[in-house]
């Protein structure tokens, strides 16, 4: 068998930067699967790809498929033969669409007889044969978020699909792809070779390509602009910020990177950092350039396709003039912002609305100042410190009506943090305006502990409060709001800081607050029962992802949460308490003795056991150990010293099964009976109020 | 960059281009608009399977946008040179990259790049797909391939080039600020348009009477609705696009909350809908 090397090229108007990275990984994946199932082989396949071309590269692809032999059933053995024993034109029949004759069959036994059986030899393909079916399914079969249609027969693809270029070794496979036919024909880069131009086979591809100024691996840009960047940032004694998401969208954005440096004015050096930063970074995509004390440096690097030479000045000028233009704005909107006090914005904020309906932002805020200072209270902050968190939530919304903001939306929070501290304003206090909207997304930082984290929880604890009593429903990718970021925000918080808040506390004053928003307040209790419901089972399902991003295991995290424990912070060392006697005898003890008293134990929900009713020794053991424990359990579970606690469990588990094994629960006699069920109960609870053990059992062995 | 151009030269230039392309170079539509898409001969000739080849230059008004002519770049009051083609030839970049080429702007001696952008015009139930075109860092056009247009999806899709006729002029001149772009020899924008934007701006953030715009906006949408029961969609179409700019004051006015917003918006992708299948149905085009 002889094998080539393959080439797919899929030429098209400008993939969207975002779409990129995924489609190559994507293409590769397809291939292979198509290719296997194809029953072909091959050493290696890699992907490539520009925003206008996606790269397939196969090597040593073989040239046929293998061949395979099927086993056919055909008919039962009754009706393939006749009764002297010879064939029947069904079996002739059946060995004539095989291709076999009527000796080569062989005879099985099954459940309901026997039946005939016949080999049908597949001979492989040629892959000049397979190949154009299967490639033309592996691009088009794409995953498209957004596609753009066009065309006459409304073909959609990320944009439409130009030309292609499809070689086995030095050989053209005509493969179809949204009306055009693939050859040898590319293009090369649009600004330093904008013709076309010939592959003579696969393995040439790569340097004609290169040499028509096309960078098709697009590893090899991202390694050019990080390269450059930092190279050119030291030029003026600086480094680039490191930003992997901005290296990522600038690799695909161009065939041909060339980074160049430009420069602004220090004079705009006043500008807050963060300004120069996102204006430079996502309005402009340039890498900003900060010294070694993080301090921005009037400079940036921007990334140009094209030529590294040619006309770099053209580009560098035109780039310093957009530059310009935009921190001339900033500098406009910031001198504007300042003149007006962050709290006298309070009453422009009557005028914009939040969440559609439910009321404005300074409704939020009047909320917010109510919802933070129970916060932190149930936190147990001071009456100094809860002062400072009223007055954090009664600026928190100013910014959002600042020019600033409104030009730059990514800076709210950062600007009213800013304008706040060069207005005066209490440093903790600012801190806590800037840090409200953290974390923003899952591996972002989170506030700080103290004042800030308790109105980072306010602003997404109510966000949630009013989004569910307006009946917002989150489901898969459907999250507009984004309402899971905010649960997690809340959950991860609470956690990492160990506030000990109680949910089902904080979540009936913030849908309280949030229900008079949206005037719900009107409707029925059981409306507000049931949003309260809904929204502590999503933040606990946020808790429970915490607790095994934290590496416990899933059965850990439910049991936990399962303890009904809503003063959420605590579970983390719950949970670490279970998992520390996970495979240890301890372990067995503690479920066992849960296992024995919550199956009776549940039968009654009342718990006033009567001494005076306890007449056998074990019960009377078992009870006298409770009422002379329960203090110290109670102090133990307060102070969170789960481990001492689930030892004082494992230890009760002698009395436990001595009591049950002597003492006849479900006597005849209903006093003693109810009795001693109460009993059970109230040392089951001791358990459960740790963790629901059922989703510890499977850790036991026992199910 | 080439020799130096006028702003009437650079919108010269480019009628000559697209003229070449086979486009008809078309005027102004007579009645305010938000953008250059709005104009009859883009709106209704995006539907249906006929081709439809034009560029024209299209004032825009966008009372939000205006800036008391403070702004270096932002104004309530400019111009677009709008480029229609249906069915658009597939090297269709490359010929816009041409068009470039024209005005001086060489694609070796400049960075000239297709960044993701989606368009959307709810009043016109419309949308696309495509990109905002970069000049060495700065926006200067928007390409689009059509999708969608008064509600129905469209077959063929058209492209649809808006050139920010400001801005490309004042980077090819040369100058920070769009005031002092020259349009003729001796003759500035600002000298043209600079006290039509101070005055605009003081109407449309302070001045425009609130209530009069919503009555006339009502008087308008019933007029139009009233006389597309007639197949009368043309001027029914006109009526809308005095709705909608009607919206953009009393938006720019601060006069609308959000919900009364998005109903404004809805009225008008009514208005415009209606029109759009009327035209459908007159010229036989399945909707």
């Amino acid at each position: 068998m002889m094998t080539h090397n393959l080439l797919l090229e899929v030429g098209s108007d400008e993939i969207p930067a975002r779409y990129l990275l995924p489609a190559i990984e994507e293409i590769r994946v397809r291939a292979e699967k198509a290719l296997a199932d194809a029953r072909l082989t091959w050493s290696e396949a890699t992907s490539y790809g520009t925003p206008r071309r996606l790269v397939l590269y196969v090597t040593d692809l073989s040239d046929r498929s293998s061949d395979i032999t099927v086993k056919v059933r055909g008919p039962s053995r009754k009706v393939a033969y006749d009764s002297e024993g010879m064939p029947t034109k069904a079996l002739q029949g059946f060995c004539r669409s095989l291709g076999i004759d009527v000796s080569d069959v062989v005879i099985e036994p099954e459940a309901n007889g026997e039946y005939v059986y016949g080999f049908k030899h597949e001979p492989g393909q040629t892959v000049t044969e397979i190949l154009p079916t299967i490639l033309s399914e592996v691009v088009m079969g794409m995953d498209c978020p957004h596609p753009l249609r066009w065309g006459e027969k409304n073909w959609r693809w990320f944009r439409p699909i130009r030309w292609a270029v499809c070689l086995y070794g030095e050989e053209e496979v005509p493969v179809e792809l949204a009306g055009i036919t693939s050859g040898r024909t590319s293009y090369g880069s649009r600004s330093l070779h904008p013709g076309s131009l010939e592959i003579p086979s696969a393995s040439e591809y790569f340097d004609v390509i290169a040499r028509a100024g096309v960078v098709v691996d697009h590893n090899r840009r991202r390694q050019i602009i990080s390269e450059g960047a930092c190279s050119l940032a030291k030029e003026i004694s600086g480094r680039p910020l490191e930003d992997e998401g901005l290296l990522d969208e600038v690799t695909c954005l161009c065939e041909h990177p060339a980074p160049f440096r430009g420069e602004f004015s220090p004079d705009y050096l006043n500008l807050p950092q963060e300004v120069l930063i996102t204006v430079m970074r996502y309005h402009q995509r340039y890498f900003p350039i900060l010294d070694d004390a993080m301090n921005v440096l009037p400079g940036f690097i921007g990334v140009r396709d094209g030529s590294p030479n040619i006309g770099m000045d053209n580009v560098r000028k035109g780039n310093e003039w957009v530059l310009r233009a935009r921190l001339d704005d900033a500098s406009f909107f910031y001198d504007q912002d300042l003149k007006v006090p962050l709290g006298d914005r309070l009453d422009e904020l009557k005028r914009v609305f939040f969440l559609g309906e439910a009321g404005t932002l300074y409704d939020k805020t009047q909320r917010l100042i109510e919802l933070s200072a129970f916060l932190g209270e149930e936190a147990g902050f001071s009456y100094e410190q809860i002062e400072k968190i009223k007055m954090s939530a009664h600026l928190s919304k100013c910014d959002l009506v600042t020019l600033m903001v409104r030009e730059l939306p990514e800076l709210e929070g950062i600007m009213g943090g800013h304008y706040a501290r060069v207005q005066g304003v209490d440093e903790e206090v600012a801190k806590a305006i800037a840090q409200q909207y953290l974390p923003r997304g899952a591996s972002d930082e989170l506030p700080e502990k103290g004042i800030s984290g308790i109105l980072a929880i306010a602003d997404k604890l109510d966000t949630l409060a009013v989004a569910f009593c307006l009946g917002v429903e989150v489901s898969g990718s459907q999250d507009p709001l984004g309402l899971r970021r905010a649960a997690s925000g809340v959950a991860n918080i609470i956690l990492a800081h160990g506030y000990d808040i109680d949910l089902d506390r904080a979540i009936e004053k913030a849908v309280v607050l949030g229900g008079q928003a949206v005037r719900i307040a009107e409707k029925a209790d059981e409306d507000v029962d049931s949003v309260n419901l809904k929204l502590k089972r999503f933040i606990l399902s946020r808790v429970e992802a915490y607790l095994t991003e934290k590496g416990y295991p899933a059965e850990i995290a439910k049991a936990v949460i399962g303890s009904g424990e809503t003063r959420i912070s605590r579970l983390p060392a719950m949970a670490e308490a279970i998992y520390s006697i996970l495979g240890t005898g301890m372990l067995i003890d503690v479920v066992t003795g849960w296992r024995r008293t919550a199956v009776l134990g549940s039968k009654s929900s009342e718990r006033d056991v009567r001494g005076e009713l306890l007449v056998e020794e074990p019960e009377k053991a078992l009870f006298s150990w409770v009422s002379e424990r329960r203090e110290t359990l109670d102090r133990l579970f307060e102070d969170r010293e789960y481990a001492l606690y689930l030892e004082e469990l494992a230890s009760l588990r002698m009395l436990i099964d001595d009591c049950l094994d002597h003492v006849l629960i479900m006597t005849e006699d209903e006093e003693l009976r109810e009795n001693r069920i109460k009993l059970l109960g109230a040392v089951s609870d001791l358990f459960t109020r740790m963790a629901d053990f059922s989703y510890i059992l499977p850790f036991t062995g026992k199910m | 960059m080439g020799a130096f151009l006028y702003f009437q030269d650079v919108i010269e230039h480019l009628e000559e281009f697209w003229k070449e392309q086979g486009c008809y170079i078309g005027e102004p539509y007579d009645i305010e608009k938000g953008a250059g898409t709005m104009n009859p001969l883009t709106f209704f000739r995006a539907l249906g399977p006929e081709p439809w080849n034009m560029a024209y230059v299209e004032p825009c008004r966008r009372p939000q946008d205006a800036r008391y002519g403070d702004n270096p770049n932002r104004m309530g009051y400019y111009f677009q040179f709008q480029v229609i083609k249906k069915p658009p030839p597939d090297n269709i970049i490359e010929v816009f990259i041409n068009s470039l080429e024209r005005l001086g702007i060489s694609r070796v001696e400049h960075d000239i790049r297709f960044v993701e952008d989606n368009w959307e015009s709810p009043t016109l139930g419309a949308s696309g797909l495509g990109w905002e075109v970069w000049l060495d860092g700065m926006e200067i056009t928007q390409f689009t391939y059509f999708q969608e247009m008064g509600g129905i999806e469209i077959q063929p899709i058209s492209v649809e080039l808006t050139y920010g006729l400001e801005r490309l002029t004042s980077y090819i001149q040369d100058v920070d600020n769009v005031w002092d772009i020259q349009m003729s020899p001796g003759l500035t924008y600002g000298e043209m348009f600079l006290e039509q934007e101070k005055q605009g701006s003081r109407y449309g953030f302070e001045v425009a009477d609130i209530d009069l715009l919503r009555r006339h906006f009502t008087d308008y949408e019933q007029e139009s609705k009233r006389i597309l029961k007639d197949g009368l969609f043309l001027p029914a179409y006109d009526y809308a696009l005095k709705c909608s700019h009607l919206f953009n004051l009393l938006d720019a006015r601060g006069a609308l909350s959000v919900s009364e917003r998005q109903n404004y918006i809805a009225r008008v992708r009514g208005l415009t809908r209606g029109c759009a299948r009327k035209y459908c149905n007159l010229r036989g085009f399945e909707v």
